[in-house]
């Protein structure tokens, strides 16, 4: 069919139809348009009920030319994609086999055809009480009949296979998803809003020209509600939609094709809220974000969070927050900072988040760590737009903006409970030593320092705002919580007696959290690992004198038909000893990517700070992906330091840092499990 | 496999029993004529011996499936149709099913579509063939992403323009050290694609 005019197929998938394509068959033939520019396509598919006969007699006494394709296997979208395949003309358009067409439907479409262009006809609905055109998509069709329009002005026309003259040179590319239970046509023809040259044209005369619907009772629209159908196939369509790359005019088209889905789950939801953190955690496993979840919306907000991290920044604070939030459970309001100064965005830790955080201010101020005047100001910043009051304030440090803010705040609002969670030493570095930070006068600074005095404490305090932060942050707390015990010795045992005593009344050891199950599968990745070796993950920067080294001595151990690889994910330059066999450095991964590696891994490495030889008397650090990692169920080898809080945990797979035999008796019983 | 010939073809007109690696790929199936079957799954097929089996794309294991259901049910002919999307697939399948023949090589669309025989102990080798399709797996990686919605016939000629310059590269270094009949067959193949 290579005329200059454009030709036609007309695609018809049939399940069980004997009954009701006698209609449909005759209304082709009743068609105006000559049989020269068009052919039709059935593909019948699950058991044959006797159609194959019916069609074959109909295509043999018909002039129109005919295929009758047939796929074993039940399913409208394996039926559709055989018919994509097997087209041969320009222009596609679909027809169900229950429905039926007015006899210039096909002339009327084709000759509306133009390049780049998806036409768009009328339809009526057949029911028991006779034909009608009084329907939702004919009201809508007919604001914009007559006229031709961007595709992505009316997304809506996407949600049905019906009606529609489609260019066969884009639609080729695409197949209808065969895992969706429902709404694969939606899924299918969002597709379409890839291609911005795309233009809707409506015909205006279209007399005898229409697409006649049979209403069933199961069609999508009047589906009897449940969790299945109306969140779980919700969420499952959507997650699809989520997954077209769309140019930036058409970003609002998809959305609101996400959003009419995302209708059918907010109604369930409403009449039965019970079910709430089951769709969460679906949407959640799906990686789906930008859904207005029903419950952020209805009741009152009552926790504000400063997070100086927080998603979508790439930081291990900013996912610690979203743990917590996504095990909490709770909607909140939250203040970050604008992180895109000193990291990179990471949009997957987002999922998490996103179904509680109602509320979402970012300071516009630029991200310090340890410049007081900019910490102060962030603080004042992130204290104002929370105008409402709340009953519970939650701040996590580092960075030590959270904190300040937190100060602020309470002393604002004395009655609200504030819980503040500190990851590492907030005052004291790597070595123990006091951080550096010049404090400098201000309003912040005479509002902390007086707090502090008005509670007695002013004699502990020095020049330095580290210090300021984490006296006041003490003191006006209500719950401070650490990510181990060794910690809350370490900081308490630098100030006086009496102090630790008030303060530890308040304090609560808390690790860090264990990802939600769901976020485990939210972002699948492919990783290259080879099936025959014992494979080990390692994620964050490896220092050559400590763990590595370690590693490299035990590999010795090992027969070389049975050595494992070693993967390291980090973004800094390869470290020394990365030469050797069987040793990978990737890059980083983004966080819910990083999570599915995890599971991926025959075993997975952690390594202790080091704090011999500094000022710690024990080590306070807890590595924040150890949580990450016992989530993922994956056999975990620790490299400890004497009495750290890793070695505490009593892992199963321990070594002592520097220890060459132990680390060889580890990998030797790793191995082991292989096998 | 072995190599009897790659003379190009005709391909019969009439239903077949196509068995599909994966039918949510955009292929182009266009050529087949009403009455043909279409599955993922070859049992499911229901082959009889007036069947023309087809295997698209399909890897080594499932198309050695899809013979000894085929053959069991008495055909004695199948057909291999191979796209850029499968090339990697088609090292394995020449590899392995010592017990076909290769017995024509037809370009059609994007497909270069293989006749398949029982083999006999008349027939050659396929070294130089798969060969020239070890080194069109690497070509065609970019190619495997349908990325032009555009002009997807352009890309298949341009596909196979580029696996041929791949071929001719390869192949003739070698050249020198193969026997006659097996430069004369590997021209044929190139003809074929060509």
């Amino acid at each position: 069919m290579n005329s200059t005019v454009p030709t036609l197929t007309v695609i018809v998938p049939t399940y069980k139809g004997a009954d009701r394509l006698p209609h449909l068959l005759r209304s082709l033939d009743a068609q105006t348009l000559p049989r020269s520019r068009f052919e039709v396509v059935f593909v019948q598919n699950g058991p044959d009920d006797g159609s194959l006969g019916l069609l074959d007699d109909w295509a043999c006494a018909s002039d129109i030319r005919t295929r009758v394709l047939s796929v074993p296997d039940a399913g409208a979208g394996r039926a559709r994609n055989v018919g994509l395949s097997n087209a041969r003309c320009d222009v596609i358009t679909f027809i169900d086999d229950d429905d039926w067409i007015e006899p210039r439907y096909l002339e009327v479409g084709l000759a509306a055809y133009a390049k780049d262009a998806v036409v768009f006809m009328p339809i009526k609905d057949a029911n028991d009480g006779g034909i009608t055109g009084a329907n939702s998509i004919n009201t809508r069709r007919a604001m914009i009949a007559g006229g031709t329009s961007p595709l992505g002005d009316s997304p809506w026309i996407l949600g049905f296979n019906a009606c529609k003259f489609l260019p066969a040179s884009i639609l080729r590319n695409y197949r209808y998803n065969v895992d969706l239970r429902s709404g694969e046509d939606v899924a299918f023809f969002a597709n379409l809003l890839r291609h911005p040259q795309l233009q809707l044209v409506t015909p205006a005369a279209t007399d005898d020209a229409a697409y006649i619907r049979q209403v069933r009772a199961d069609s999508v629209s009047r589906r009897t509600e449940s969790f299945s159908f109306s969140v779980e196939g919700r969420l499952d369509v959507i997650e699809a939609l989520q997954q077209i790359e769309v140019p930036k005019e058409h970003d609002n088209a998809r959305k609101s094709l996400e959003r009419a889905q995302f209708n059918f789950v907010a109604d369930y939801l409403a009449r039965h809220p019970e079910d709430s953190s089951r769709a969460v955690d679906l949407a959640v496993a799906r990686g789906l974000t930008g859904l207005p979840w029903p419950h952020k919306e209805s009741g009152s907000c009552e926790t504000l969070v400063f997070a100086f991290c927080f998603p979508p920044f790439a930081d291990p604070s900013a996912n610690v927050v979203a743990k917590r939030l996504a095990t909490q459970r709770q909607v909140v309001d939250v203040v970050s900072a604008d992180m895109t100064p000193v990291r990179r965005i990471d949009h997957s830790s987002a999922v998490l988040v996103d179904p509680w955080v109602r509320k979402h201010v970012v300071v516009d101020e630029y991200p310090a760590f340890s410049s007081w005047d900019q910490i102060a100001r962030f603080a004042q910043r992130a204290v104002r737009p929370a105008k409402k009051t709340y009953s519970t304030v939650y701040s996590r440090a580092l960075w030590s903006g959270s904190h300040v803010a937190g100060c602020l705040y309470k002393l604002k609002n004395p009655n609200a409970v504030w819980e503040a969670e500190f990851s590492d030493p907030l005052r004291l570095d790597a070595t123990g030593e006091d951080r550096e930070g010049p404090l400098t006068k201000g309003r912040v600074t005479t509002k902390l320092e007086r707090a502090v005095a008005n509670a007695g404490w002013s004699h502990l305090l020095i020049p330095n705002h580290f210090a300021l932060t984490e006296i006041a942050t003490f003191i006006l707390a209500d719950t401070l919580t650490f990510s181990n015990q060794n910690q809350v010795d370490e900081v308490l045992g630098r100030y006086e007696l009496r102090f630790q005593d008030a303060v530890k009344r308040k304090v609560r050891v808390s690790p860090q959290p264990i990802p939600p199950d769901a976020a485990y599968s939210a972002r699948p990745i492919t990783l290259d690992l080879d099936p025959d070796r014992f494979n080990i993950g390692y994620f964050g920067n490896f220092y050559a004198n400590r763990g590595l080294g370690d590693y490299a001595h035990a590999l010795g151990a090992i027969p070389e038909p049975d050595r494992p690889s070693l993967h390291v994910f980090s973004n800094a330059d390869a470290p020394a000893g990365m030469d050797m066999p069987g040793a990978h450095l990737h890059p980083t991964l983004d966080y819910l990517e990083f999570l599915n590696a995890l599971t991926q891994f025959d075993a997975l490495l952690v390594v202790d700070t080091e704090t011999s030889g500094t000022r710690y008397a024990k080590n306070p650090f807890l590595p924040s992906k150890y949580s990450d990692y016992k989530g993922s169920g994956v056999p975990i080898w620790a490299m400890v330091e004497p009495g750290s809080s890793l070695d505490c945990k009593g892992l199963e797979y321990a070594s002592t840092l520097g220890s060459v035999e132990e680390a060889q008796s580890v990998l030797r019983r790793l191995v082991g499990l292989q096998r | 496999m072995k190599l009897r010939s790659t003379e190009p073809r005709h391909l019969q007109s009439g239903p077949a029993k196509v068995a599909v690696d994966d039918l949510s790929r955009p292929y182009d199936l266009s050529f087949f004529e009403s009455g043909s079957v279409f599955s993922e799954n070859v049992e499911k097929l229901r082959i009889e011996n007036t069947d023309w089996p087809v295997g698209v794309n399909l890897d080594a294991q499932t198309l050695a499936n899809l013979w000894a259901v085929a053959s069991s049910a008495g055909c004695d002919r199948m057909r291999y149709w191979v796209n850029t999307d499968g090339v990697a697939r088609l090292t394995t399948v020449v590899q392995s099913l010592d017990v076909l023949a290769i017995n024509g090589v037809s370009p059609m669309g994007e497909w270069v579509v293989f006749d398949l025989a029982p083999a006999t102990t008349t027939d050659g080798s396929s070294e130089v063939f798969l060969s020239g399709f070890l080194t069109s797996q690497q070509l065609m990686q970019p190619a495997q992403s349908i990325a032009s919605p555009v002009s997807r016939a352009a890309d298949q000629t341009g596909g196979r323009a580029a696996l041929l310059t791949e071929l001719v590269h390869k192949a003739k270094p070698l050249k020198p050290y193969l026997p006659s009949l097996v430069i004369h067959a590997g021209y044929k193949v190139l003809g074929a694609l060509r």
